[in-house]
This record gives structure tokens, C-alpha cells and sequence, in this order.
């Protein structure tokens, strides 16, 4: 098996010393002796390309990482009073102008060190992630340099040293050792706490001074101005809140389950109640008003104490009890109704993880009424309402105040201490003016956690170099025709809405002479572009499916891919993944096989064009003859599945009138559902079906399903409630079949869009489906509800979600096409996949709705 | 995200190697003389100390058995794994038997190590340890067996794994025969996909190659050591 390749392997000794951490910690209350062995080198680089002594070809032979290139510049920014330097912040720089750093006006050529960038990551895994992408980006020449594994700028940490300390002393310490290795170039240390040092080859300069040497940057120190003691509204040092626990006090106080902990989720319609669910009592704990919520935001994982039962209360969930609550009386809400049983609730006593995260919101004009004063320029405080009405009011200082007046702007908060009622926080960025188009459809984006940037360059790398004039070889003894079928003499036709251009699937039929019909279902290939663990796969993976908005669309694939090299278009050969069955008169399935394919749509019709071609009686070609089949099929299939319960829960599904590219949405139309939208559904519902059933064989601990639960009946309690009391209707909520018929009944003669608004109802009381990985689950679990299959999956639609791009690999892997890719081994990532596909598609689903 | 970076986007591994770096290893043979042999072993903070008694009168077999003191592991604990040590023990057995002209031995002979310290790589520094106390023993040998692991990260094979990325890689041990390294003895408990396998054996390998340098300029220093000692005292 060994390949008899030799390595030039070498003992790290060789170029390291060893140096052992020998520490004691307590984990879990038992005493834990932590052995680490560290090696201080002499030859990592300090890659600038000043230097001539560093060998920067260290990883050359290394495969699969960047080598370390001499990246600094040789001639570094400069300003008047510190000359070309380069800089090194530490890590409260770090922490408090990360945005700085963001920034393209200043910190080119930057030093970060591994200590600094080891600290960040302890204290904020957010920041860390946002100064790994400036790094990884390598526009703005910034390096990591190894402190901490490099000999001559090492020091160790000493027995009682702080935290801080010892950062700023690794930081020093490797700032003079740059300044001597590099003389023609100051080292100039930013920092935005203090340290000082005895060392005059290192400057050390506040943040405050650094940041104004540069040009443009006025706008950025408005987000450094949270460092400066906020001048607070309220000189008399009231007290709003009560202190938080500390730390030590909160994990006792859970563990011994005194405390609860949970995930704050703020009332949709009350930003002053919220509510933790409890998995040990198995409910929900209420909190109401702003003291008891003591500075929590929605999302924020918190401990709470209960209240003593005397103060429990009834949920507020009836519209009309909901008053417009102004901020200062946020406790008087009566609920006295005992008829209804009483909620437990609770007080937040300690936050365990702020989940904040940047918000879009708009100046409170209210709140500083002189900001409007043309004439005033100071530094002045300002309430920003954000756009979640679940997020309180946040406190910002800025200098351009009256400019930013009816604008959408991003704010961060940062602290909210118990003196004050809101909580300070600093200004990002302006996004617009509100209600101008492009401000509000970033700020949507925004708040959802959408990925709208364009791609980056190592994504368009991945694409085929060929561009739009890719095509399909000629020569079939071309690698790339290797195990693939060539279906293009079968009569492939799509079916989409109108205008469509990413065409992920294509379909065909013909008679076999048995008196069978063959069937297939074709879809994009795109596997075969996005090979896994490149730079596009991880980015798609991240944005996890395409987002529609009204005006534009944000895709997951690069457009060539989306729209032209994946996309099934007609008359054009194109790579497809196809499933192919053979089905009796009865639709019934006698074999299934899969196969990648190289396919030639014949045409591709819209869903009107494709309805009036099988009407034309007149028409007898062989296409039109295939659609023909393919209805019938499909309406089998569909009873097939409504006999099984199968629910038809579908919302309308809705286009907006534009215009023109340009001007606002004039209106908002259902769109009309044809016979040929439920031809494509089934197949692709036949299609996903058969797919998961095979890779389920295929992968029994790993293949990626979906399932749907069946609903808790309490979910329906309130509906059919109501719609018995405003209807006199019943909802028999024992099955999805007795769920499905009850719903057909509900009908009012009188109002025809009646029926809708029940499913569209009915729709909300069910559980969400989700995605997973097959060795979660018992297989009677598995089960779809509202499509009543026992195994589903997502593969139809690969240009446009991500969970179909794993689906395609693993159908692959299990057809023998390409050796599985070891990331399918590794359950647990794909846990970590699905949890954040799910994610993504319920942003998706979101933006939707307020787009 | 893990509590440590496995290997960062500059290329160092957790503790500051590259990928193809073996932890300092150094070995002494010749530490108890009231033994017939004896060897300790150091691979990074593993340390491994084995002792040989024998052959002493009986059936012509090797013994081997493998104490895990209870101070080795970061937590102090009673004795665990049983069934993991025991199936060491016989991977230790199959190995050295073959290696040993165990037919020809005059009797039997006891190997025990002891497990002083333990940072991944257990199984290579066992059987370092046992190669070099058995030479020291003077039972005749085919060639050393030197022990290395090797695992893979992503795509990019590791050299001898410490105790963190042991948990987190999937990882193989490879005890290689002498110096055309034929493959005697190879461990692998969890998963590599097969397209990488060789790679990572080939990595393996290379740290045998490594260690049995190592191994064999110690043999030699205390080989000398005692001649130069016998021609003192005349013997």
C-alpha cells in the first residue's frame, strides 16, 4: 500500500527548543494536570520584504497551505509624525476598533501577533472571525507573526501574571525584536489601554492619536468613541437594574438547579416580555417587563431565577390586550384572568453569552431634538431605534449626528451598565436613506444574516477557465466522459416559471416496448464544478442557498455556474445527474436507476407555455406526446400521495408587478397554479424520494435527509377554536389525512379566498421540517408529515441550496461515480451543516417575507 | 469551535511543529543493572520506561505486560481501558515474536513497560521502549522495530501526534522492521479514507526511519560506553 514516497522529515528539535507547560486546573471540580510541549523556533519569517535574512520558503513543500510570502510592504504608510512604520496592535485595539481595521482608509502593512490574535479568540470568537477574514483577505498586507512559537521574542508567563499583562508584554517583546531586525521601519505599537515600555526603538501610541494621522477617518472614530467615559443622562446615579451574579455564582446556581438557563426569545409583539423554555421542567418561564428582563437582548443565552408563584402570570397572547407600551411604565400589565392557567416567571440574574450582533436601525429624533440644528457639530449622544422591535433602543455618541438623521445606519452594542436605561453601543456604518430602495434592501439583508457581498477572487478562481464558452467534449474518450451516460438523442424538455434562468431540473418520457413508461428527472450537475472543501464549496456552504428578493436576487453559485454552465438550458449540452425509473400504466416504480449523464434539452418551456402545448389537441409530436405521459403519471402519483395524507398546505405563492427594473413594486399578484406546476412537483417530490432511499442504503449513518413531525395537537388548539366559534368548522387534527380532508372542508361559500387563509393557517401551526443526518434518527422517524413519505431528501435543486449539493455527492458516492469525500465521515460536521442550513433557509424564508 | 487551533492557516501544528515534525525523542538503554535489560523512552512529555528479565527457564516465549501508572494521564484515575492495554499487550507479542527468533530462545522472557507520562503516541513509545530493553537484554533480534504514528488533517498527514490532536485526528501506528522498512506492525483504530491512507502510512514510515537513527546512535554510545568500561576493569 505505502507508495515508498520518502518525506524529508526531521525532528522539530533540529531549529526548536522544548519548553514544557506544565498547569494545574480545575475541570469539572476535579483537579486536572494540563502537560502541553511547546517548541520555540528560530526560523519563522517575519515576512516583510525589507528583510533578507528570513527564509519565507518554510511551507513550500507543505500541501495544501499558502506558503509564508514575505507579505509587508517595503515602503509601509506614513505619516508625518511617525514616519514609514508598520503597526501592531494589541489586543484592546482589537477589541475596540475592529471596524478601524476593516476600514480600506488606514492600517495597511499590519503586524497582528499570535498572542494577541490567540487572546482575541478567547474573548470574542465574532472578532476573531472578522480579523481572520481581513487577514485571509490579504488586500490590506496583514500578517500573523508566531510569537509565541518563536525563541527570541518568547516570554513566558509568569505564576500570578494577569491576562493583560502578559499580552502586552508578548507584544513588546516582539515588537523589539521586529525593530531590530527591521531598522529601516518603525514599529509603532497601537493599543487602546496602556502600556508602557523603556524600550525607544517601539512607539507607543494610543488609538485616540493614531487613528487621526490618517486622512478620512473622522467618520471611524465615531466607533471608537465608546472608549471615552459616556456622558451620561443621569447625573444623579440612579440605579435602573439590579447587578448581575457573577460568574462562579451563575454555574453553581444552574448546576444546583436553582437558576434556569436558557435562550431569551423577546415577544414578538412586546419588547418589554420574553420567555426561556426549560428542557428539565419541560415549559416555558415568562419575563416580564424591563427590570425582571435586567438588560437581556433577545437571543442572549441567560440564567433566571423564578419568582415566587404569587407573581405568576398568564402569557400575553391575544392581540387586543397588546397596548403600544411607552418605555417607562413597563410593568403595568394586569393579568388577572385566573380562568387560564398560570405561567411561571422569572427574573434574568446573569447573562451567560451576549449574542449580539451588529443592528440596523434610525436615529430617535425624539431623543436629542437639537441635533437638527443645523449649526451643531459636537459630539452628542443619540438613541437608535433598531429595525427588530425586539432589540431595545441603543445608546450611540457620534459627531454626525444631524447628517444621519432619517438614515438606516448599523450600530454595535457594546456595554449596558446598571446605571444606565439603554444600553451604549457605537455607530458602523450609514447605510442610506431610509425608504430609498437600495438603504432598505441592505439593511433586510443586514438584519437577516444574508451574504450579499460580491464573491471574492478565490471563489471566481474555482470557476472553469474557459468562462460562458465552456462546453461539453466532443470526444467521448475525454476524461470527463468517464461513467457518464449520453442521454442527449432522449426528447428533455424543462418546465419553469416564466423567465427563469437558473433551470435546475429537466424531465422526460417515453413507452417502452414492454407497455411501460421510462421517466427521468434531470438535474444540473453541479457537483461536478463545486468540488468539495474549495474555496466556492465553503463559501456556498456559508450562504447556504440563493436568496430571492423582489428586485434581485442573492445566489449561492457564482452566475456563470447558476445561469449558464449549470443550468439546463435548451439546445445546449450540458452535465446532468439523472434519476431514471421505470414506471407501469399505474405509476407504480419497477426500477430506479441513477446515473450521470450528458443531456440536450429540446426545449424549455414556462409553466403556461408547456399547459397550452399538451392542451393543443393538434399537437402529436413526440415531445408533446412525452409531456402528455408525463401529466398523467403525475396526476397518479399525486392521488397516490393525497390517499397517504399527503397535505396540500402550500401558501400561494406570490409575484410582485414591477414597472421597470427601476421604480417601486405597483402591486402584488397570486400567481396561478396549473396542472403542469404539480407534473414538475411530483417528479421532483418521485425524484427526492428515491434519492434519499438510496443514499440512506448507501450511508445508513450519514446520509443527509429531511424530515418533517408530525405537529403536537396543542398546536392546533387555538385554530380550531377559533374556527369553530367565527365558522361553526371542525379541524380534525388525528392524522395528516383526517387534516388534509377537514381542511378541504373548510369552505365559505361567501368568501372564496376563505380555504386559503385556513391552509395558510394551518400551515403555521405545523413544526418546520429540517435537515439531518441519518444516524440521528430511529428510521420511523424519519418520516416526512406534510408530504407523507417515510424518507425524504433535497436534490432537485442544487444550483439554489446547498443541502442538494450534499445530496448529490453522497448519490455519487453511493452509485460508485467518485469516491466519497472523507468530510461524509465525519458525522458530527455534518450535524454542524445541517444545523446551519436550516439556518440559512429560515433567513431565507424571512427576507421573504418583509421583502 | 475547538478549544485549540489543530493547525493554522500558517502552517504551524498546536504546539509549534510543522507538519512533518517529530516531538524530541531521546532514549537511554541500561538504566536498572540489576536487570538482564532495560531501556526508558522519552517522545515529547510521553515517557516510557520498560524493563526486561529473562530468559529464565521455561517455554520459549516473549511476555509482555504494560502498566499505566496512575499519574500518567492529565487526570489521576483508577485503572482503565483493560481491554485497550491488553490488546496492546498482544499486538506487542505478535510483533516481537516475529521479530525475535522466538523459536530458538533458550526460555522465557518478561517485557514490562511502564507508562510514566503519557502526550499521544503511546503505542510508538512502547515499542521503542521494548525494542531497545531487549537489545540491551541481548536477545537476538532480526532488526529494531521502530515505532512512529502519523494522522491526517484535512489532506495534510501529520508526524507523531500529541495527546490533542490524538483526539481529534484520526491517526495510525506503524512499527517498521530495520532499515528497508518492512512493514511489522500496524494500528488503526478510527478511519482514514482510502485515497490518503498511503500518504499517511508513507509519513509514518519516515518517522520510523527517524527513530530508528535515533535509536540506533544510542545503542551504539552505550555499547561503546561498556566496552570502554570492560577494557578498564580488565574483565
Amino acid at each position: 500500500m505505502p507508495s515508498k514516497r520518502k518525506f524529508e522529515v526531521s525532528m522539530a528539535s533540529e531549529s526548536a527548543t522544548a519548553l514544557d507547560h506544565v498547569s494545574l486546573r480545575s475541570v469539572k471540580g476535579k483537579c486536572v494536570k494540563i502537560v502541553r510541549e511547546q517548541y520555540l523556533r528560530t526560523d519563522i519569517p517575519c515576512r516583510s520584504l525589507l528583510c533578507t535574512r528570513c527564509n519565507t520558503d518554510l511551507s513550500v513543500a507543505l500541501p495544501g497551505s499558502s506558503p509564508m510570502l514575505a507579505t509587508l510592504s517595503s515602503a509601509p504608510p506614513s505619516t508625518d509624525s511617525l514616519g514609514p512604520h508598520y503597526a501592531v496592535p494589541d489586543l484592546s485595539a482589537l477589541t475596540q476598533a475592529m471596524d478601524c481595521f476593516e476600514s480600506s482608509k488606514l492600517f495597511y502593512d499590519v503586524i497582528i501577533l499570535q498572542s494577541v490574535l490567540e487572546q482575541l479568540r478567547s474573548v470574542s470568537t465574532p472578532l476573531y472571525r472578522r480579523l481572520k477574514s481581513v487577514i485571509a483577505a490579504n488586500n490590506k498586507r496583514f500578517v500573523v507573526f508566531h510569537n509565541l512559537f518563536h525563541k527570541p521574542s518568547f516570554v513566558a508567563k509568569q505564576p500570578a501574571e494577569t491576562f493583560d499583562h502578559y499580552g502586552s508584554r508578548c507584544v513588546l517583546s516582539a515588537a523589539s525584536w521586529y525593530a531590530k531586525h527591521i531598522p529601516d521601519v518603525n514599529i509603532v505599537v497601537v493599543s487602546a489601554g496602556l502600556i508602557e515600555t523603556n524600550d525607544s526603538s517601539v512607539t507607543v501610541l494610543p488609538l485616540s492619536e493614531y487613528i487621526p494621522q490618517f486622512s478620512g477617518t473622522a467618520s471611524l472614530l465615531d466607533s471608537m468613541l465608546r472608549s471615552e467615559p459616556a456622558i451620561k443622562k443621569n447625573p444623579n446615579n440612579t440605579v435602573y437594574f439590579s447587578e448581575h451574579f457573577p460568574t462562579s455564582k451563575i454555574l453553581g446556581g444552574v448546576k444546583s438547579g436553582q437558576l434556569i438557563q436558557g435562550k431569551l426569545h423577546i415577544s414578538h409583539y412586546n419588547s418589554n416580555e420574553g420567555h426561556i423554555y426549560s428542557s428539565d421542567r419541560d415549559d416555558t418561564i415568562l419575563i416580564i417587563g424591563k427590570d425582571n428582563l435586567n438588560r437581556a437582548f433577545n437571543d442572549d443565552i441567560v440564567a433566571v431565577e423564578l419568582l415566587p408563584q404569587s407573581e405568576w402570570k398568564t402569557e400575553l397572547v391575544t392581540l387586543d390586550t397588546v397596548k403600544d407600551v411607552d418605555e417607562d411604565d413597563s410593568n403595568d400589565f394586569l393579568r388577572t384572568d385566573s380562568n387560564i392557567s398560570k405561567k411561571p416567571t422569572g427574573k434574568v440574574v446573569g447573562i451567560v453569552r451576549r449574542n449580539w450582533r451588529q443592528y440596523v436601525g434610525h436615529i430617535d429624533i425624539r431623543s436629542t431634538p437639537d441635533i437638527l440644528n443645523p449649526t451643531f457639530h459636537g459630539i452628542t449622544n443619540v438613541l437608535v431605534t433598531p429595525m427588530d422591535r425586539k432589540i431595545p433602543k441603543i445608546r450611540i455618541r457620534t459627531r454626525q449626528a444631524g447628517s444621519l438623521v432619517g438614515h438606516r445606519i448599523l450600530v454595535m452594542p457594546d456595554t449596558w451598565d446598571t446605571d444606565s436605561r439603554y444600553p451604549d453601543g457605537h455607530f458602523i456604518r450609514d447605510l442610506g436613506p431610509m425608504e430609498d430602495q437600495d438603504a432598505e434592501t441592505e439593511a433586510i439583508l443586514l438584519e437577516n444574516d444574508v451574504q450579499y457581498q460580491p464573491f471574492s477572487q478565490a471563489v471566481l478562481d474555482c470557476l472553469p477557465k474557459e468562462g460562458h464558452e465552456w462546453r461539453v467534449p466532443e470526444s467521448k474518450s475525454d476524461p470527463l466522459w468517464n461513467k457518464r451516460e449520453d442521454l442527449r438523442n432522449l426528447q428533455i424538455c424543462s418546465i419553469d416559471p416564466p423567465g427563469c434562468q437558473d433551470i435546475d431540473d429537466a424531465l422526460h418520457a417515453r413507452m417502452l416496448p414492454n407497455g411501460n413508461y421510462e421517466c427521468g428527472v434531470h438535474i444540473a450537475d453541479v457537483t461536478h464544478f463545486v468540488k468539495p472543501r474549495t474555496p466556492m464549496d465553503n463559501e456556498a456552504a456559508a450562504r447556504g442557498t440563493t436568496v430571492y428578493l423582489v428586485d434581485k436576487r442573492i445566489d449561492m453559485l457564482p452566475m456563470l455556474l447558476g445561469t449558464d454552465l449549470c443550468s439546463l438550458k435548451p439546445r445546449v449540452e450540458r452535465f446532468a445527474f439523472s434519476v431514471i425509473w421505470e414506471l407501469t400504466p399505474d405509476a407504480e416504480i419497477v426500477s430506479t436507476r441513477f446515473t450521470k449523464s450528458v443531456i440536450k434539452s429540446v426545449n424549455a418551456f414556462s409553466y403556461d407555455e408547456a399547459q397550452k402545448r399538451i392542451d393543443e389537441t393538434s399537437n402529436s409530436d413526440e415531445l408533446t406526446k412525452s409531456m402528455r405521459m408525463l401529466l398523467k403519471l403525475s396526476k397518479q402519483l399525486k392521488q397516490r400521495r393525497i390517499d397517504a395524507g399527503a397535505l396540500n398546505l402550500a401558501s400561494p405563492e406570490v409575484s410582485v408587478r414591477l414597472e421597470n427594473e427601476q421604480n417601486d413594486p405597483t402591486g402584488v399578484e397570486v400567481k396561478e397554479l396549473k396542472e403542469t406546476n404539480s407534473l414538475v412537483e411530483e417528479f421532483m417530490l418521485l425524484a427526492n424520494i428515491s434519492v434519499a432511499k438510496r443514499i440512506y442504503e448507501a450511508f445508513p449513518q450519514t446520509a443527509m435527509l429531511r424530515r418533517h413531525q408530525p405537529p403536537p395537537e396543542s398546536r392546533f388548539e387555538e385554530f380550531s377554536k377559533e374556527l369553530k366559534k367565527l365558522k361553526g368548522l371542525k379541524l380534525s387534527t388525528k392524522s395528516s389525512k383526517a387534516i388534509a380532508d377537514s381542511l378541504d372542508k373548510c369552505i365559505d361559500p361567501k368568501d372564496p379566498y376563505f380555504n386559503t387563509l385556513a391552509r395558510i393557517m394551518a400551515t403555521r401551526c405545523m413544526m418546520s421540517a429540517q435537515y439531518f443526518a441519518s444516524g440521528q434518527f430511529d428510521y420511523a422517524e424519519f418520516r416526512h408529515y406534510g408530504l407523507a413519505s417515510e424518507i425524504y431528501t433535497h436534490f432537485t435543486s442544487p444550483i439554489r441550496r446547498y443541502a442538494d449539493i450534499i445530496a448529490h455527492r453522497e448519490l455519487a458516492a453511493a452509485i460508485g461515480y467518485e469516491p466519497a469525500d472523507s468530510r461524509m465521515h465525519k458525522l458530527q460536521e455534518e450535524h454542524l451543516l445541517s444545523f446551519m442550513l436550516v439556518r440559512a433557509l429560515r433567513v431565507t424564508q424571512l427576507s421573504r417575507k418583509r421583502g | 469551535m475547538s478549544r485549540i487551533e489543530i493547525f493554522n492557516s500558517e502552517g504551524f501544528r498546536h504546539d509549534g511543529r510543522r507538519f512533518d515534525e517529530l516531538r524530541n525523542f531521546t532514549c537511554t538503554i541500561g538504566d536498572h543493572p540489576n536487570l538482564d535489560g532495560s531501556s526508558s523512552v522519552k517522545l515529547g512529555a510521553t515517557k516510557v520506561s520498560c524493563m526486561v528479565v529473562g530468559p529464565y527457564n521455561g517455554p520459549p516465549r516473549l511476555n509482555f505486560s504494560i502498566d499505566v501508572t496512575p499519574f500518567s494521564t492529565f487526570e489521576r484515575q483508577a485503572r482503565k481501558n483493560e481491554k485497550r492495554l491488553q490488546e496492546l499487550q498482544s499486538l506487542l507479542v505478535t510483533s516481537f515474536t516475529s521479530a525475535c527468533a522466538t523459536a530458538e530462545l533458550p526460555g522465557t522472557i518478561d517485557v514490562r513497560i511502564q507508562v510514566l507520562a503519557q502526550d499521544g503516541g503511546l503505542v510508538s513509545a512502547c515499542t521503542n521502549a521494548a525494542t531497545l530493553a531487549l537489545i540491551d537484554a541481548g536477545i537476538p533480534m532480526k532488526d529494531y522495530i521502530c515505532a512512529c504514528s502519523a494522522g491526517i488533517y484535512d489532506t495534510t498527514p501529520f508526524l507523531d501526534l500529541s495527546n490533542a490532536e490524538e483526539t481529534d485526528l484520526s491517526f495510525l501506528t506503524i512499527g517498521a522492521l530495520g532499515n528497508d522498512s518492512d512493514v511489522l506492525m500496524l494500528l488503526l483504530e478510527n478511519k482514514i479514507p482510502a485515497d490518503h491512507l498511503p500518504v499517511v502510512m508513507d509519513m509514518a514510515l519516515s518517522g520510523t526511519q527517524l527513530v530508528r537513527q535515533v535509536m540506533d546512535d544510542t545503542v551504539r554510545y552505550y555499547t561503546q560506553q561498556r566496552l570502554a568500561k570492560r577494557k578498564l576493569t580488565g574483565l
